[in-house]
């Protein structure tokens, strides 16, 4: 699978499309074998990305995650029943981010929560 | 030591045995048998030079919280819940793979450790020890679920509610479905609890208690393939809030789990092309794949 300029992924709430690493984003240091790119705030079940060696993440100054990577990578869920694994291709820089929804009590929009 | 690439004919038999063991271990609700389990603790605590504890049994965390709230939870072993890794290293060394003695001597206390125990907190004169559940239940795909119950309980009546892995609380699980009140979906913030809510309601009723706005049969499939996939439809559920005129939601087919999902968009949202806009915070993006 390819994905080009403004096509997106979508790994639940989780979107992962096409970036511009920022010139301010600082490169993460990594010590487990994944990053959790969209945490689960009551179950757990995070959206992670698996890291090998050429896979490098960064962190901008909002909080915004990018993923530069040589080799191809998983987006996957800690538990795999609510969401199956999809493969982010080589030789790209990901951002990711999450879907928004609509709380209709406080009009406002809010990030997709799980 | 030459790495293991390939497991022989027996040794797949073996693990499918040893894999429904221990899941048998981590599952289990047979109450635990005070000396095997003091015994295992103890030869623990002799292991870091500490004599044997003053033990203090509890039918749930929950009793234990309420009678000793100054006790600090945080330094806990899971007993049976974490018997994943035990069962891991002990598969390996039964296959062939060599520790040294005094590991592998540990590892064997750690497996007995799983077998005989619940969760249990250890300290320098007294370990606390958590009884078993006197209850379990688990879907088809090992998930805790119970649709008519508890399904975790402990035998002080403390326990948790699951629809299919997900925590929920006790009235979606005891309420029947004809009598759920669409005002807690409304009020729910959990994405998870609230698609577990719309399968319970049922999609189909939730949607016609208002109107279709907008349907993915609308667009070309060459170019919204994934709308096709996820049946994206937008509908108008305004009734649902007195003073609104327009409050549209996007129903849409989660593509691992073949349930629905019912989220809401901004009024501004007159049709899908906006609203699956707003959901990707203003970005015009095409969908090449979801999970």
């Amino acid at each position: 699978m390819k994905i080009n300029k403004n096509e997106v992924i979508l790994h639940g709430e989780c979107m992962v499309f096409l970036s511009k690493l920022p010139s301010d984003a600082k490169k993460m240091s990594i010590n487990n074998n994944f990053v959790i790119v969209a945490p689960s705030e009551t179950t757990g079940n995070h959206h992670v990305v698996d890291v090998h060696p050429g896979v490098d993440f960064f962190e901008g100054i909002n909080g915004t995650l990018y993923m530069q990577n040589s080799v191809d990578t998983v987006i996957r869920c800690v538990i795999e029943s609510r969401h199956t694994e999809i493969v982010l291709p080589a030789g790209n820089t990901y951002e990711f981010g999450s879907q928004m929804e609509y709380d209709p009590f406080a009009a406002r929009l809010q990030k997709v929560r799980d | 030591m030459e790495k293991i690439n390939t497991l022989t004919a027996e040794q797949e038999i073996f693990l499918k045995d040893f894999y429904q063991k221990n899941l048998n271990v981590g599952r289990s609700i047979v109450p635990i048998d005070h000396e095997k389990a003091e015994n295992v603790i103890t030869n623990l605590y002799k292991h870091i030079g500490l004599n044997k504890p003053n033990f203090h049994y509890f039918r749930s965390a929950f009793e234990l919280i309420k009678k000793h709230p100054e006790v600090k939870l945080d330094n806990y072993f899971g007993g049976q819940q974490w018997v994943y890794w035990k069962a891991f290293y002990t598969f390996c060394e039964t296959i062939g793979v060599k520790y040294e003695k005094e590991n592998s001597e540990l590892l064997s206390l750690w497996m007995t450790e799983a077998e005989n125990l619940h969760w249990w907190f250890p300290y320098e004169n007294d370990c606390i020890i958590i009884e078993r559940p006197i209850k379990l239940s688990v879907n088809e795909g090992g998930f805790l679920h119970c649709e008519n119950d508890k399904a975790i309980e402990y035998s002080d009546g403390w326990g948790m509610y699951y629809l299919n892995g997900v925590k929920v609380n006790e009235y979606l699980v005891m309420t029947p479905s004809e009598y759920l009140d669409i005002n807690v979906f409304l009020t729910e913030t959990n994405a998870d609890v609230k698609a577990e809510f719309v399968r319970k309601y049922g999609v189909e009723r939730m949607a016609h208690l208002g109107k279709m706005v907008d349907s993915y049969d609308k667009y070309p499939k060459k170019t919204h393939s994934w709308w096709h996939k996820s049946q994206y439809e937008l509908w108008d559920l305004s009734v649902l809030f007195p003073g609104l005129v327009y409050q549209p939601y996007v129903k849409m087919l989660n593509q691992t789990t073949g349930i629905w999902h019912m989220e809401a968009v901004s009024p501004a949202c007159q049709d899908l092309q906006t609203a699956i806009k707003e959901r990707f915070g203003g970005r015009e993006m095409k969908i090449i794949n979801i999970a």
